[in-house]
């Protein structure tokens, strides 16, 4: 079968091909007589996947669309109703548990807060003491490791001053006057995200 | 429909004409049904979808700005939502292609393809459809059904008009073969065991 007649075949079957292509099938079906029953193959399918459409009427999901359309839409307090309605509970007695859950989440947080405060001190444990001067503020690649930290402090002749902190902020003592080129040197290191000079470690929160 | 009157009736819809809305939807639900249907192949989400995505020209009507046939343009809005349907679809629900059949089983004569257009049914020809990938499937359908052209299909498709050629060869050998299996069952049969 000549290639470019299967090709364009789809096409002429279907009606959407262009004048020129549609000239050229029939003359090729002129020529080869026999290609004409892959033509009438094509035609049946055609036929036969649109016989497969279920017959639906024009107006189906109209009412839907229009209920959308219209905002008819339940308002956010039947929601809520049928939300708890469908579990079972009365709206008033699972708001009374919400009111009774958020009273121990806020005596959770304070706790959670109070907490935080060791953790700092735990943090700080075995850094190094500096009275305020000049010092690197160092934040590392997500997936940096701790060795690959050490060893990276190490090979600057940094100590840790501080840190991390919420925001991943490490704050180093490089030698005295060297910082300006310590923070040169680690800027192109590919787990340093980011080096800033900080005048010392900042105000505890 | 011509792209005319979908334009009257899309600047209506701007001004909150509901009744615009009831004619758009009724001009073309049928058509983004039948294409939805063919891809999730249930009743109800095929419906869920044709709500949606009329209620997005509802929403937005001014998106359409008449680079393509208004239909060949909402069904590519129902296509991406059919496609979240298929990203949330479990696996169970998922289905082989109809790669156990070879695409060249036989040779194509003449015989052959009279013998499949004379014996070929509707039933058969849908449960060839269902075993093809969704890709295949939609590609026969926008040929067949929505006799969409080469450019359009590919549009829809998102695809090259290469890649369509591709998939519509593949659709319709397998599609064949699955055809041609069905008609040989079927001759061996006894013939009181016919349907």
């Amino acid at each position: 079968m000549n290639e470019r007649f299967d090709e364009l075949l789809p096409w002429y079957v279907n009606g959407s091909l262009s004048a020129e292509d549609r000239a050229w099938v029939e003359h090729y079906l002129t020529e080869h007589p026999d290609a004409k029953a892959e033509v009438d193959w094509y035609r049946s399918l055609s036929t036969r996947i649109q016989e497969n459409v279920p017959a639906v009427p024009a107006t189906i999901g109209l009412a839907k669309a229009m209920t959308l359309i219209r905002g008819d839409l339940p308002t956010l307090s039947e929601r809520i109703t049928a939300f708890f309605g469908a579990l079972g509970v009365r709206p008033v007695t699972a708001f009374a548990g919400l009111a009774i859950m958020a009273v121990q989440g806020v005596f959770i947080a304070n706790l959670m807060n109070a907490a935080q405060e060791d953790a700092v001190e735990m943090r700080a444990l075995k850094a190094t003491v500096t009275n305020d001067r000049p010092m690197l503020k160092l934040n590392f690649a997500p997936d940096a490791k701790e060795a690959e930290i050490r060893h990276l402090l190490m090979s600057v002749q940094g100590r840790l001053a501080g840190g991390p902190g919420q925001l991943g902020d490490y704050f180093v003592v490089v030698p005295a006057g060297k910082e300006a080129a310590v923070a040169d040197q680690l800027k192109s290191n590919p787990i340093v995200q980011a080096v800033s000079l900080a005048p010392g470690l900042p105000p505890r929160e | 429909m011509d792209n005319d009157r979908v334009r009257e009736l899309l600047e209506r819809i701007g001004r909150q004409d509901q009744a615009a809305f009831r004619e758009l939807y009724k001009a073309f639900s049928r058509r983004v049904f039948a294409y939805v249907l063919n891809m999730v192949k249930d009743h109800g989400r095929a419906e869920e979808i044709l709500v949606d995505t009329m209620y997005e020209v509802w929403r937005a009507p001014a998106r359409f700005r008449g680079d393509s046939q208004f239909g060949t343009w909402l069904i590519g809005i129902a296509r991406n939502k059919a496609l979240m349907v298929f990203r949330s679809r479990r696996p169970d629900e998922q289905h082989d292609d109809l790669d156990d059949i070879a695409e060249t089983e036989a040779a194509d004569t003449p015989d052959g393809f009279a013998q499949l257009a004379a014996k070929q049914r509707s039933a058969g020809v849908q449960v060839c459809m269902g075993k093809l990938s969704d890709e295949h499937r939609e590609c026969m359908h926008l040929v067949f059904f929505e006799g969409l052209s080469l450019a359009e299909v590919a549009a829809v498709q998102g695809c090259p008009e290469n890649t369509v050629k591709t998939r519509l060869f593949h659709a319709r050998q397998k599609i064949k073969n699955c055809l041609r299996s069905m008609v040989e069952r079927e001759g061996e049969l006894p013939v009181g065991a016919r349907a």
